[in-house]
């Protein structure tokens, strides 16, 4: 029942409606604090039970507001079990939200052109580090970059930046984002992560962990409703941590190059993490900021911190 | 010590410890995490030998177990039971405090030393790290883990240390609490002075925890789930509706949590797997914690190191195992090792998602025992209620329908506005139905907040069902029936507003075609396909599977709702069992129920399961969408007697399996019983039915006295009582005319001095096998719950049993009676009175079943399905048995400690032996926790038992060294020639008084009878409550009394023996003997 918020707010859910599995939401009130990106991200929101007209404290402002000013439409009292039963036997599907009767006549693909553009907005600004990293935004959450730059100094950059003009940073990190990670348009990240293997350590989570695997010569593969949700078990084999996951896309198994899986989903198999010692390459599917979710995963960040000081496995 | 990471393979034989009989704070959920750890450990080819003195559980069935010993809790039988069994790992994580405290003796006695056996899961070392309340409060400093201020009281010290206390509130606790027993809170430093020198002077050696007191904040549970290599998960959390000051077990709890933000939800959780990796846990546990909302702190409250009444309410409220993979985990496994069984695919280790509402409801027992019905720190409740919606309105409204309390159906109190904000304001166990009659009322939501220190967000949830049901106008079934019941507002609730009958109401919503869909609960919101049918309604939705195979042949089987005084987990033994056979015999069995705490709602018990409210409007559901099912009510208690004409006039009698539900009318209608009995010409007590008050008076003067004063279709004798008066016995009959208007009331004489007995048998077409004949050791009067019950070979002499088989037989026959009947008769010199007769499996079930190693059940579900089986006119016990009752005595300070009709124990423990008096002195070990001396003695009775006195000691007179008797007592005791020492009542100025008596360990047992005509009477109160603080064995009726002293006469050392050893008397002198033979 917790982290609506973050979750409608989340920028990797670009383009996309989101069906809550659990019955209801909005059982507390908004707050500024638990904002991942300044706006609402998703493109609808479909409920069983919601309380969106009741604001629930004084200065807060009622959901149904809120999604109003963003300008995205939501729906309440769905039989939303049968909507995820449905999605489980066939796989994420197109949909559309409207007050009328009649159906769409066109259904065009919600990821072609540039999602991820529509997904980036200003980050703040952070004060400075140490080291600092090309932090390469691809439709970063708030609290991601929250989380890395309490660690770095970010150097901001996105997905149409001259990636090659820019130097005098420590590491790279791409951020999550939305969409799929073999789009034309974030072509450019993985030809420039190509290149940087081995010359800089890099990090990276969730789109950020494709794209990494994709510059080492690791494919992707669309799946069939993917992981969403803060409740996903992942190991290494001994260690277990329950982490929050969003994504539609997963590296393949089988084909990990140079590169090693060290974790996977316990029920799936999906890789979770892959690293590469010599190379200093550290990058994970799961969300080590949690936000909404737990924090079994945040150990994360400070792996990261060794990889671009560059005492990682000593 | 090893701290019990042992894989598969290591261990052989583990001995299991159960929780013993079902008390207050230690219940059913016992028989539920016992039950399926010992499962857990037999799917590994482990030997499963198990000790647990309570018969009534279906642990003790050897479906359950393989080697089972129901014998007393305590260091020699175990010590006996690790030589014989060559136990090699104990198992003490599923048994409550009892069974953790034995294992921490047992550790530190050395005996697991000595016999190189280890406990599985969480070492002692830190299940006392999570006990002690001391030790645990500096861990959690060392750790930085936020906990409330305490401090450590003792005689000699403690009014220097409360001065240099700081003012406010504080909780009182004496350490390893059982069920927040000794747990009081007081509001200011004078308070916790008085209170503490009360404890002191009773036992001045006491350790007093004093803790600051957090009253009012929000009170979150997260039951975790650790493994051997500090991996950890939560399960679930819930959060509890009351706040702080009402202890978990008695706060009505909702799962997940509904208004905690993430950032809280994770604070919190977070903080939970710091702790409980702190102390080492493996396995399941249960930690709470109090939240200040305002501020966003925490404090850490309590974790206790096992499975819990919570665990069992997380599995069932998540459908995660919890005491099966906790005991997998206990064995060395990791969490990624062990598939959840529910979905048959995902592992253990995953955090369950829930796409619905779990509401828990404790349920009390005030409305059995006329005293204030307050609630707080301490356990009162004595079962639970969960319901299961998917929004937080429809599990609440559920919950409430099963609670089957007369406000359930009809969500108001009776009050005036002063006591309605008394009753909001102090915890009590009306509090919810306080806040429905509130808005009801129009109070400001706000207030009714204040007040009761509810979130805002589950008083707005309540007053929207109220807005729809002040909308209702009488006499029509609303026309937006069906917008209704999406908010989860029940036939009943709904018939009760529109004051429609409420058979009329279901019947009106079905033909309109309103049902429910049924949804899985799968604990991962449907992500993973589910293969378990455990299953719950909602309306207005899909349902996750297409129906229902009519071409199947299947049956459904209700079990008994909450656990209550008089309808416990006895029930669900026979419950449990009938899904067994019918699953054996090839049907789809289906349960019904809505206990959170047994093992028949256990998904993978029965082949499918219905978590649902066991009332008209659900069953009803049930059966639409179960086309051609059977249905089978004798298990489920009086509920299923209670439903079936309803069921009947909405299904017809075709359906029922069993005696049909127009027999069980003139069974329970007492008026056609009582005329039918004549007609056969079987003796009962004189009776008279009263239908007003105005005859009442009219009638009574034509009958002697005492009487005894019932209505019609009641639990467990319910307002019942000897009434040796008869202006009592006046307003006893308008109260029962009230309670149930248009109901006659039966007044009947009350035999004096005669001994009653439960026979219990099982019949079909007028053939009959007695099953067992139970006598009570107290004489008639006493409810058979509350008796001391012997059976055992001889105990009936020959010409007896035939009369008794002969009323059996005829009973059967003119009532049609299938499967199982309970029968209770009086019997007085030549005289056999039937008092009652029960067309169900009765309380004595289990115990019959495991003294004989007879399965009855599946007899009885195989005549009810035309199976033949052979008759046998006697199942005549090979050995000796006791049944010992467990009175909740100690938790209603206001309750007076005497036995009378209306039963007041929680639950039962067996005794045997190979002769009646060593079952009677194991039967006293246990009921006064270890072997009773009877030296020093003191007598105090009412006039009626002095002759019965004289007999008795002079019958003793060789084992008394001293008897104290009180003046009148003691002036009767001279007369007759018995010698001794008077001791003064409580106001009289002489010495020595009794309690000085008491106190200083003077006295070695009380004999202390209530006088007949004047129960209540204060002094004899006080001394029966101080025996019991004092654990000074107490008898109040001089029968007991004379089963107990005789087997203290009797000085052959005690055996424990494995339970099939009583099944046969051949002379088996050693169980070794018997092992190696098997």
């Amino acid at each position: 029942m917790t982290g609506y918020q973050e979750s409608v707010t989340d920028p990797s859910y670009r383009r996309q409606i989101l069906v809550f599995a659990e019955p209801a939401i909005c059982n507390y009130p908004l707050s500024p604090e638990y904002m991942e990106a300044p706006g609402v991200m998703v493109a609808g929101v479909i409920t069983r039970n919601s309380h969106m007209d009741s604001p629930l404290s004084k200065e807060a402002e009622s959901f149904s507001t809120f999604l109003r000013n963003s300008g995205v439409p939501g729906i309440d009292g769905v039989d939303t079990r049968s909507l995820i039963l449905k999605l489980r036997r066939h796989g994420v599907m197109k949909g559309y939200i409207r007050n009328t009767a009649d159906t769409p006549d066109a259904w065009p693909d919600p990821f072609s052109g540039d999602v991820v553009s529509e997904s980036l907005f200003d980050l703040p600004e952070t004060g400075e580090r140490e080291r600092k990293v090309l932090y390469i935004n691809v439709g970063s959450k708030l609290s991601l970059y929250r989380e890395v730059a309490k660690l770095f100094q970010p150097i901001i950059v996105t997905h149409k930046s001259n990636l090659n003009a820019i130097g005098g940073y420590d590491g790279i990190f791409i951020s999550n984002g939305p969409g799929d990670p073999g789009s034309e348009v974030l072509k450019s990240v993985v030809n420039f992560l190509r290149q940087m293997i081995g010359k800089k350590p890099i990090i990276g989570v969730c789109l950020g962990h494709q794209l990494v695997g994709l510059a080492s010569g690791m494919e992707t593969f669309k799946m069939k409703f993917g992981h969403r949700g803060s409740n996903h078990a992942v190991t290494d084999g001994r260690n277990v941590w329950i982490t929050t996951h969003n994504h539609g896309y997963a590296l393949r198994t089988g084909k990990e190059s140079y590169l090693r899986a060290t974790m996977w989903d316990v029920n799936d198999g999906t890789v979770e993490r892959i690293e590469s010692r010599e190379d200093s390459i550290l990058t994970v599917q799961f969300h080590p900021e949690a936000s909404p979710g737990p924090s079994d995963g945040n150990i994360i960040f400070s792996h990261f911190k060794r990889v671009v000081d560059g005492y990682w496995y000593c | 010590m090893d701290t019990g990471t042992v894989r598969k393979g290591n261990v052989k034989n583990v001995l299991v410890i159960g929780s013993g009989p079902v008390v207050i704070g230690q219940a059913a959920e016992f028989d539920y995490s016992g039950s399926q750890a010992c499962l857990s450990l037999k799917e590994e080819g482990i030997t499963v030998v198990l000790l647990n003195s309570n018969p009534a559980t279906i642990q003790t069935d050897y479906a359950i177990a393989d080697r089972i010993y129901i014998e007393p809790i305590s260091i020699e039988s175990v010590t006996k039971i690790i030589e014989v069994e060559r136990i090699d790992a104990i198992l003490a994580s599923v048994g409550g405090q009892t069974a953790l405290n034995l294992a921490k003796s047992l550790h530190d006695t050395g005996i697991l030393q000595k016999y190189n056996v280890r406990i599985l899961g969480t070492d002692v070392r830190s299940i006392e790290l999570a006990e002690d309340r001391d030790k645990f409060h500096r861990l959690m400093e060392e750790i930085g883990e936020p906990i409330a201020k305490a401090y450590s009281l003792s005689s000699a010290d403690y009014i220097q240390t409360i001065e240099n206390m700081p003012e406010g509130a504080y909780i009182i606790r004496t350490s390893f609490s059982l069920g927040g027993t000794g747990g009081n809170i007081v509001r200011s430093k004078k308070d916790l002075l008085n209170l503490s020198r009360e404890f002191f002077s009773i036992n001045p050696k006491l350790r007093l925890n004093i803790e600051q007191s957090l009253l009012m904040l929000r009170e979150l549970e997260y039951e975790m789930m650790r493994d051997s290599h500090g991996n950890c998960i939560s399960i679930c959390n819930m959060e509890n509706i009351d706040p702080m000051g009402v202890h978990t077990g008695e706060s009505i709890v909702v799962t997940p949590s509904m208004t905690l933000t993430d950032k809280e939800y994770h604070m919190l959780r977070s903080a939970a797997i710091r702790i409980v990796g702190a102390i080492g846990i493996i396995g399941a546990c249960n930690i709470q914690f109090a939240l200040d909302k305002e501020t966003g702190r925490y404090y850490v409250v309590e974790v206790n190191p096992r499975t819990s009444r919570s665990s069992a309410l997380a599995s069932k409220s998540t459908g995660y195992p919890i005491a099966r993979i906790s005991t997998k985990l206990s064995l060395g496994y990791l969490l990624h090792d062990v598939i959840n069984p529910i979905t048959g695919k995902t592992y253990a280790a995953a955090e369950p998602s829930l796409d619905y509402v779990t509401v828990k409801i404790p349920r009390w027992p005030f409305d059995k025992f006329q005293i204030p019905g307050e609630i707080g720190v301490q356990m009162k409740s004595i079962g639970e209620v969960m319901g299961i919606g998917r929004t937080f309105e429809e599990a609440l409204m559920k919950a409430i329908a099963s609670l089957e309390t007369r406000e359930s159906n009809s969500l108001r109190l009776n009050l005036s506005d002063a006591d309605l904000r008394d009753s909001l304001r102090t915890p009590n166990y009306r509090r919810l139905f306080a806040v429905f009659e509130a808005l009801f009322r129009n109070y400001d939501i706000g207030e009714i907040c204040n007040l009761t220190g509810y979130p805002r967000f589950f008083v707005e949830r309540m007053n929207d069902i109220c807005f729809a049901l002040k909308l209702l106008t009488p006499g029509t079934v609303p026309d937006h029936l069906e917008e209704l019941k999406r908010i989860g507002i029940s036939d009943t609730i709904i018939s009760s507003f529109v004051k429609i009958n409420s058979t009329e109401v279901t019947r009106e919503r079905l033909q309109r075609g309103i049902i429910p869909c049924y949804r899985n609960i799968d604990t991962c919101s449907g992500e993973f396909e589910s293969v378990t049918p455990y299953l719950y309604s909602t309306y207005g939705e899909g349902s996750d599977s297409a129906g229902c195979d009519e071409d199947k042949k299947k049956i459904i089987i209700l079990g008994s709702g909450p656990n209550r005084i008089s309808q416990g987990l006895e029930f669900d033994y026979g419950a449990v069992k009938a899904v067994m056979r019918l699953i054996d015999l090839g049907y789809e069995a289906i349960m019904v129920n809505s206990n959170p705490e047994t093992v028949s709602t256990d998904f993978d018990i029965s082949d499918k399961l219905y978590f649902e409210p066991l009332t008209l409007e659900h069953i009803s559901n049930i059966l639409k969408r179960e086309k051609g099912s059977k249905i089978i009510l004798q298990f489920s208690g009086q509920t299923g007697q209670n439903l079936s004409m309803q069921l009947a006039d909405l299904f017809g009698e075709d359906i029922f399996l069993g005696t049909k539900p127009s027999d069980i009318y003139r069974i329970e209608e007492r008026g056609t019983f009582a005329n039918s009995l004549k007609r056969l010409g079987i003796n009962q007590p004189e009776y008279r039915e009263i239908y007003n008050i105005n005859d009442a008076e009219n009638i009574l003067l034509q009958m002697n006295l005492p009487l005894i004063v019932r209505s019609s279709f009641i639990i467990g004798g319910r307002a019942m009582d000897i009434i040796y008066d008869r202006d009592e016995a006046v307003s006893l009959i308008s109260m029962a005319l009230n309670e149930r208007p248009g109901y006659p009331v039966l007044v009947s004489r009350y035999i004096e001095d005669a001994t009653e007995m439960d026979v219990d048998f099982i019949s079909a077409n007028g053939n009959v096998s007695i099953c067992g004949i139970s006598v009570h050791i107290e004489e008639a009067g006493t409810h058979s719950g509350d008796a001391t019950m012997v059976l055992g070979r001889g105990l009936i002499d020959h010409k007896m049993f035939n009369r008794i088989y002969k009323i059996a037989t005829e009973l059967s026959r003119e009532f049609m009676l299938v499967g199982l009947s309970n029968l209770q008769i009086a019997v007085k010199g030549e005289d056999i009175y039937v008092i009652e007769l029960n067309a169900r499996a009765s309380r004595s079930l289990p115990l019959i079943s495991k003294a004989t190693g007879v399965n009855f059940v599946s007899m009885a579900v195989d005549l009810m399905l035309s199976i033949p089986v052979k008759f046998k006119e006697y199942y005549e016990p090979a050995n000796f048995f006791v049944k010992i009752p467990v009175f909740p005595f100690i938790k209603f300070p206001e309750l007076d400690i005497f036995l009378s009709p209306e039963m007041k124990s929680t639950g039962e423990a067996m005794a045997a032996g190979t002769t009646m008096e060593m079952a009677m002195v194991k039967a006293m070990e246990m009921y006064h926790k270890g072997r009773i001396n009877i030296g020093r003695l003191l007598v105090t009775v009412g006039d009626d038992d002095k002759e019965t006195l004289l007999i008795f000691l002079r019958k003793y007179s060789a084992s008394l060294k001293k008897i104290y008797a009180t003046p009148g007592t003691a002036r009767f005791l001279s007369e007759n020639g018995i010698q001794c020492t008077m001791v003064y009542k409580l106001e009289d100025i002489r010495k020595p008084q009794i309690d000085s008596a008491m106190l200083n360990g003077m006295i070695d047992a009380i004999i202390n009878t209530p006088g007949r005509r004047n129960r209540h009477r204060k002094d004899g109160m006080k001394i029966r409550k101080l025996a019991m603080a004092k654990g000074i064995p107490l008898f109040t009726n001089i029968r007991l009394a004379d089963a107990a002293f005789k087997s203290t006469l009797d000085s052959s050392p005690v055996q424990y023996s494995e339970l099939s050893f009583y099944y046969s008397s051949e002379p088996v002198d050693d169980i070794k003997v018997k092992r190696d033979a098997t």
